[in-house]
């Protein structure tokens, strides 16, 4: 503020001394003007004084010396010039006869002589002039005024119209100035404090003390206004801080409630979060069962309400009369905002203190999931513009929740899954002991009774004997076959590697198992079927699972046994670069094109009912399976009419075991 | 006892496989040397009440309290015992229960049923020391 009142009158000095400044020109050409003026007047006078001088000199020739004493004195001469350049009289007696260049240059004395009168100015003398021919005498009256007084008066004046001027104008300027200020300053003042709100500064403050009239009515609605700006804003920002709070709690719950999958974990959690950060009295959640559209109390929240939850029964959304009902039925947000004077509000004798209640509904894409019940001490507590939160919350609490719901329904498939694996298992295990002890001593007892070591037998008993015996054996292998196609077919298959296997021992083993079942098969055949043997001398010692590979073996013997009825049945066994390749040739039927593949199917054989179908019809694809887990292949090549050959390949090491 | 050999133990649960291993051995091999014990429990204190150190063991494998895998470490664990030979009966054709006998030390296993026609050569392998593994 000092700074600009420095300011401001520095202003006032440069506008005063620009001001004098045509002042000082005005009074410079007034005065020209003036003097100009004067001087032509005093030039006139001066010439009519020597007319009057000259025809008073014609008048009266003898009083010459006594015209010039009239017609000169104070600061004026007069006299009369003789054409010889002397005075004839003059003002100043002791002059009379003396010549006049002494006093006045050649050049005014010629003036005298060229014209009959005039005036002239002798600036240079400061003298006015006027002179008069005197007719018929040749001799001319002058009269010499001193223009120096005149001079003098007129500057005077001049100097004193200036100066009453300038003061004149400095104390205008100074009352102006003052005028100004007492204008401009509160109105600068008013302009800062503008500045200071435009600028954010709602703080600013004016100060109103000496302000008068306009200025001061300005000053105070402006700063009334600021004030009203201020508690706007400052309203805004506690609106916003609130929002933002709330905010700040719905996100906080959500996360919370997305992490947690367990529901009963999850919902006393909610409604606990969700009181305390919201600062209610009470909070609820009722779940919706969709099939008896029903509600239950599902939480609530502090001691009452786990009082109010252990009396709680699940309820007819269409029965009862309270608000959590009715936003059930409507699905819609409800306020009651003073609930001792609503009718909806089904007061409760645990929550005594209620005033207001709110009630949302939990919706997962337009399907209710449960309600979400707010209940407050305060009168008035829930408004138009804090519903969006409850609602927004409303609807991350039912997307929690039928995460939850869906989550403990998966995990309930899951353990099913689980136990039906298990059960799976069990099953297997007990099939294996189980089933398995009462058909081993059936067999065994079979066995015994048809060596006749518990008695003779008679034919016919013995042939029932063997035909319960094979049944007995076929349905064992069934039993077998089953669990080991449950073990491939669960991925559990394993296999028990042994090092250096001798595979002629093993050979051997199985030719010995397969001729029995030959040479039965051979007994009631005309001609008998050639078994044929081409194995290779130097087979390798390799690692496999030799009781797999027997069975392998035995499966494709025992096969081809069972569909030749004439011709030969060929075993090869050659030694490769990389492992053995066994071939096991009939001459049987052969197997349709379209079969080909069939046949490695479970049950197919079965299903289909081929001829001797004596199998389990599983033999083939666990075989198969069995060679793959050895990291070998088997295959068949097959010729209706022609015969059929199983090929299948042995390498050295099976993969992934070493 | 008349001091035949070779002297059989079979500890076993179910009561035909006993019939059937009693038949074989008395009727079809003709020995008198098989004691059956019943049921696996206090299994050490009935091997010593037999009062004949026994040549072969034939254990079931799936018996409680004690199972066959149990009843072989406690054989393995007294030096009484340390030449008679431990055989498995077992009707599990799973790969990984027979790589579990061969690890846990049995001097081999019969497959269930049994094979009756070749049962007493298995025997008689298996005191002359041979491992027999008749599984398949």
């Amino acid at each position: 503020m000092q700074m600009r009142n420095s300011v401001i009158w520095r202003m006032l000095a440069w506008f005063l001394l620009l001001a004098l400044i045509p002042l000082g020109a005005v009074m410079i050409f007034v005065q020209r003007q003036v003097n100009q003026a004067v001087l032509d007047v005093e030039l006139q006078a001066a010439f009519k004084e020597a007319r009057l001088l000259a025809v008073e000199t014609i008048n009266h020739p003898d009083t010459l010396e006594e015209l010039t004493q009239v017609f000169g004195g104070g600061e004026e001469i007069a006299f009369i010039l003789g054409t010889d350049g002397t005075y004839l009289a003059h003002t100043d007696r002791q002059k009379a006869g003396m010549p006049a260049d002494r006093d006045l240059s050649r050049e005014i004395l010629d003036t005298f002589t060229s014209s009959e009168g005039g005036s002239l100015d002798n600036a240079a003398a400061d003298q006015i002039i006027g002179y008069a021919t005197i007719p018929g005498d040749n001799a001319v009256a002058v009269i010499l005024k001193d223009n120096q007084a005149v001079t003098d008066t007129l500057s005077s004046l001049s100097r004193s119209i200036f100066l009453q001027l300038s003061v004149i104008l400095l104390i205008t300027s100074i009352v102006s100035g003052v005028a100004i200020l007492a204008v401009i300053n509160p109105l600068r003042r008013l302009a800062n404090f503008a500045d200071q709100v435009g600028s954010g500064n709602l703080d600013a403050t004016i100060d109103q003390t000496d302000l008068e009239g306009e200025i001061a009515v300005l000053a105070s609605s402006l700063s009334s206004m600021t004030a009203r700006l201020r508690d706007l804003i400052g309203n805004l920002e506690s609106k916003v801080q609130e929002r933002t709070r709330d905010l700040a709690i719905a996100s906080d719950v959500s996360r919370q409630i997305t992490r947690v999958l367990d529901m009963d974990v999850l919902l006393p959690e909610l409604v606990e979060v969700t009181r305390q950060g919201f600062d209610l009295y009470y909070v609820s959640l009722y779940l919706f069962d969709q099939q008896r559209e029903e509600l239950l109390l599902e939480a609530s929240t502090g001691r009452e309400g786990a009082r109010i939850k252990s009396e709680a029964k699940s309820f007819d959304i269409s029965a009862r009369p309270s608000l959590v009902a009715q936003v059930a039925r409507e699905r819609k947000a409800e306020i009651i905002n003073d609930t001792q004077a609503s009718t909806i509000h089904f007061p409760n004798p645990h929550l005594p203190d209620t005033r207001a209640e709110a009630a949302f509904p939990m919706l997962v894409s337009d399907e209710l999931v449960g309600v979400l019940d707010l209940q407050s001490e305060t009168m008035g507590r829930f408004q138009e513009s804090n519903t969006p939160i409850f609602s927004t919350l409303a609807e991350q609490i039912a997307i929690a929740v039928r995460n939850a719901q869906l989550y403990r329904e998966q995990e309930h498939v899951a353990q099913e899954l689980e136990r039906a694996d298990l059960m799976k298992s069990q099953f297997l295990a007990s099939m294996s002991h189980e089933l398995r002890t009462p058909l081993n001593a059936i067999i065994n007892f079979t066995q015994l009774i048809a060596m006749g070591v518990v008695g003779p037998v008679t034919e016919d008993q013995l042939t029932m004997l063997n035909t319960s015996l094979s049944s007995s054996k076929h349905l064992l292998q069934l039993i077998n076959d089953v669990l080991d196609i449950s073990k491939i077919q669960a991925g559990k298959l394993s296999l028990y590697i042994e090092e250096k296997v001798n595979l002629g021992d093993e050979i051997q083993a199985v030719v010995d198992m397969a001729e029995p079942l030959l040479q039965k098969q051979n007994a009631v055949l005309e001609q008998p079927i050639r078994f044929i043997q081409d194995i290779d001398d130097n087979l390798p010692l390799l690692a496999c699972d030799r009781r797999r590979i027997r069975q392998v073996l035995l499966n494709l013997l025992s096969n081809a046994i069972k569909f030749t009825e004439q011709g030969s049945i060929t075993l090869s066994v050659k030694n490769r670069e990389q492992g053995c390749i066994f071939a096991v040739m009939d001459t049987g039927p052969g197997i349709p094109q379209d079969m080909q593949a069939r046949i490695f199917e479970p049950f197919v054989q079965a299903a289909d009912g081929i001829k001797h179908a004596q199998g389990t019809g599983l033999g083939l694809p666990i075989s198969r399976s069995l060679v793959q887990a050895h990291g070998g292949k088997l295959w068949v090549e097959s010729e209706i009419g022609e015969g059929t050959t199983f090929f299948f390949t042995l390498p050295f090491r099976p993969p992934m075991t070493s | 006892m008349n001091g035949q050999r070779p002297v059989l133990v079979y500890v076993e649960d179910d009561e035909a496989s006993i019939i059937v291993m009693k038949a074989i051995v008395e009727r079809v091999m003709k020995l008198q040397t098989l004691h059956v014990l019943r049921n696996s429990a206090d299994f050490m204190q009935q091997v010593q009440q037999l009062g004949v150190r026994p040549d072969i063991f034939l254990f079931d494998i799936q018996m409680n309290p004690y199972d066959g895998f149990d009843l072989l470490s406690m054989l393995r664990n007294d030096p009484q015992f340390s030449s008679s030979k431990v055989v498995a009966l077992t009707a599990s054709v799973m790969s990984e229960e027979v790589a579990r006998l061969k690890q846990s030390g049995f001097d081999g296993a019969i497959a269930k049923p049994l094979n009756i026609e070749v049962f007493p050569d298995l025997i008689a392998k298996i005191v002359n020391g041979e491992r027999v593994w008749y599984i398949v």
